[in-house]
């Protein structure tokens, strides 16, 4: 029966981690940890202060190991307003005629190019030397980024996480 | 040698090299690939092109008046009516003539008498026919989505925009897009994180909203009348995507909450009508794109090791891992004919046709099919050329003519969405 039992939790276990990927290690302080280059979907997250102060801690979108930004391209966007549109012309018989009609505009701009922080997937600030933990709160969603997944904590820490690869 | 005592030589064993033989043995091996299957060539009406109406369509559409109030109080009948004046106008769409030369190197006969496998030309002719297929149905999905006035970002993250967003659009010409890499880069970073940004179950029911409420799209198939009670008005759209999105399906955590007890999701997947009305079309080669807004190539020749005997150059075609990974991937939601194919037709009399007089020239052909021809000139290097007067080469040649016309562009809707491989690993 206790044999029955060991075997069916470590089916479980297997059935648990099949395709996810559970790693851990320390993060360097006021650095960018890349723990993925291409997008995951967070399962857990464990981050422990090693600093021995209050700890900030973001998790970024990103797969970069020299910044926190994110340039975006300069691209055209796109709207349109509402306004007057007023038709005018001559009718046949030489009569003025007169129309004002309200209209959508389309519009294009032009967005020019901009440094803005990546998105922060998680932001949290962990008491010194203590543990914390997240978990989605729904199982179902987890927390998943597009870019790739980083840690960046103002001091040392050390984690350990569990993630979908999402590619 | 003769003569010999029983001491001498007595062990002496026969050279095994001595004779002749073959290096190795070839062998044709046989390779099932996947043959391609057109989505876009046949998806819209085909529009035949007058000849000697210029090179450019414009299409002509009346508009009606639009319902411009919600409320109706007339006057009383011992006062003087109010007069409701109705008057509509036309709008136009343009569509050009587009065309594309496909060609393979040109072959000496010397392969083809000497070499091990034969029948090199039919396989590079099905090959170039591959490509040519391919080419035209990327032109018409590229067009139908740089002409789309709107998109969709699934749970768009940019505070006070909404997931039905205006683009910029227009015809798309072989030296620039409206929509370029900058504006794919971006849309890719509007797409949410909450749901993981992925066209699940319910945000393809939101797409159809949005596509019905704010667009106002006609469905694909079957103009619907008057609903009945207790009904909405019918017709059916089409998701033309990825597999992986409908595949997806069976894992959708709104579906497995809601699944009839029939639906048998071990031994089969999902099928069916996504949401009473929302048919599905898989695409071989989905659109999708890199971080940084670019296409990459969907395959890729992969360098394999070198064999002790065999070719030096040893290549296999395989998914471009660029391609496979990329994060953004764009599905288009569809109602009621937003294109027309613009059937060419063929060339001008005088150059589709072998007369007496014109016997010596090649005819023109222009709808994409593969010819052999010996009609060329041979480069004998040094700035020399020469006719191919006796006949030791030829070539693949194709020329295709293509073309699209919007009729009403809004009612094919591009959707961007954060792309999954195995959404079975990703969805509890």
């Amino acid at each position: 029966m206790k044999n029955l039992l060991r075997f069916i939790t470590s089916l479980f276990i297997a059935a648990v981690a099949f395709g996810q990927v559970t790693t851990s290690g320390t993060l360097t302080a006021g650095s960018n940890n890349v723990i993925s280059t291409d997008g995951v979907a967070i399962l857990s997250l464990q981050i422990s202060d090693t600093s021995g102060s209050a700890n900030a801690v973001v998790v970024y979108d990103t797969d970069s190991a020299s910044t926190t930004n994110i340039v975006r391209p300069a691209y055209t966007s796109a709207g349109s307003y509402q306004t007057n549109r007023i038709v005018s012309f001559t009718n046949r018989v030489g009569v003025v005629q007169t129309y004002t009609n309200t209209v959508l505009y389309p519009y294009t701009s032009s967005v020019s190019a901009s440094t803005n922080e990546a998105p922060r997937v998680l932001s949290t600030v962990v008491t010194a030397n203590s543990t914390q933990s997240f978990t989605p709160v729904n199982v179902n969603t987890p927390l998943s980024t597009t870019l790739g997944l980083t840690i960046r904590p103002v001091g040392s820490a050390v984690y350990t996480i569990t993630y979908q690869p999402l590619r | 040698m003769w003569d010999l005592t029983p001491a001498m030589q007595a062990w002496d064993q026969q050279d095994v090299n001595q004779f002749n033989r073959l290096p190795v043995w070839m062998a044709v091996q046989q390779v099932k690939r996947l043959k391609y299957y057109s989505r876009w060539r046949r998806k819209y009406k085909k529009l035949p092109w007058k000849p000697n109406m210029g090179s450019l369509l414009q299409g002509i559409i009346p508009e009606p008046s639009p319902k411009t109030r919600q409320v109706a109080a007339p006057r009383n009948i011992t006062e003087v009516a109010y007069r409701t004046q109705v008057s509509h106008y036309e709008r136009s769409n343009t569509g050009r003539v587009k065309h594309q030369k496909f060609e393979s190197p040109q072959f000496n006969f010397l392969p083809s008498f000497q070499d091990f496998r034969a029948q090199q030309i039919p396989f590079a002719t099905e090959d170039l026919m591959k490509q040519i297929a391919t080419y035209y149905d990327d032109f018409i999905r590229w067009q139908a989505l740089q002409q789309s006035p709107f998109v969709y970002i699934v749970n768009n993250t940019t505070a006070g925009e909404g997931n039905y967003i205006p683009a910029v659009y227009g015809e798309a010409t072989d030296t620039s897009s409206p929509k370029d890499a900058g504006w794919f880069a971006n849309m890719l970073l509007k797409v949410g994180a909450g749901d993981g940004g992925f066209l699940d179950f319910r945000q393809m029911c939101a797409v159809r909203d949005y596509a019905e409420v704010k667009a106002g799209i006609v469905p694909w198939s079957g103009l619907p009348g008057e609903p009945g009670e207790n009904n909405v008005q019918q017709g059916k759209y089409m998701l033309t995507g990825e597999k992986t999105l409908y595949r997806a399906l069976a894992f959708d955590t709104h579906i497995l909450q809601n699944r009839p007890l029939a639906m048998n999701l071990l031994n089969s997947t999902f099928a069916g009508t996504i949401s009473e009305n929302i048919n599905f079309l898989e695409e071989m080669y989905p659109l999708r794109f890199a971080e940084d807004g670019s296409f990459p190539q969907p395959e890729i020749e992969v360098e394999l090791p070198a064999l002790t005997y065999g070719s030096t150059m040893r290549y296999e075609v395989m998914p471009n891992a660029a391609y496979v990974n990329a994060p953004g991937g764009v599905a288009f939601f569809e109602g009621n004919e937003p294109y027309e194919d613009l059937e060419i037709g063929p060339p001008p009399a005088p150059f589709s046709q072998k007369n007496i007089s014109m016997d010596k020239f090649t005819k023109l052909r222009w709808n994409g099919e593969v010819t052999l021809t010996d009609n060329i000139l041979t480069n004998l290097g040094s700035n020399q050329f020469d006719t191919n007067k006796y006949g030791e080469y030829l070539q693949l040649i194709s020329y295709c003519t293509m073309g699209i016309i919007a009729k009403t562009s809004r009612f094919c809707l591009p959707v961007i969405y954060r792309r999954k491989i195995a959404p079975s690993l990703t969805i509890a």
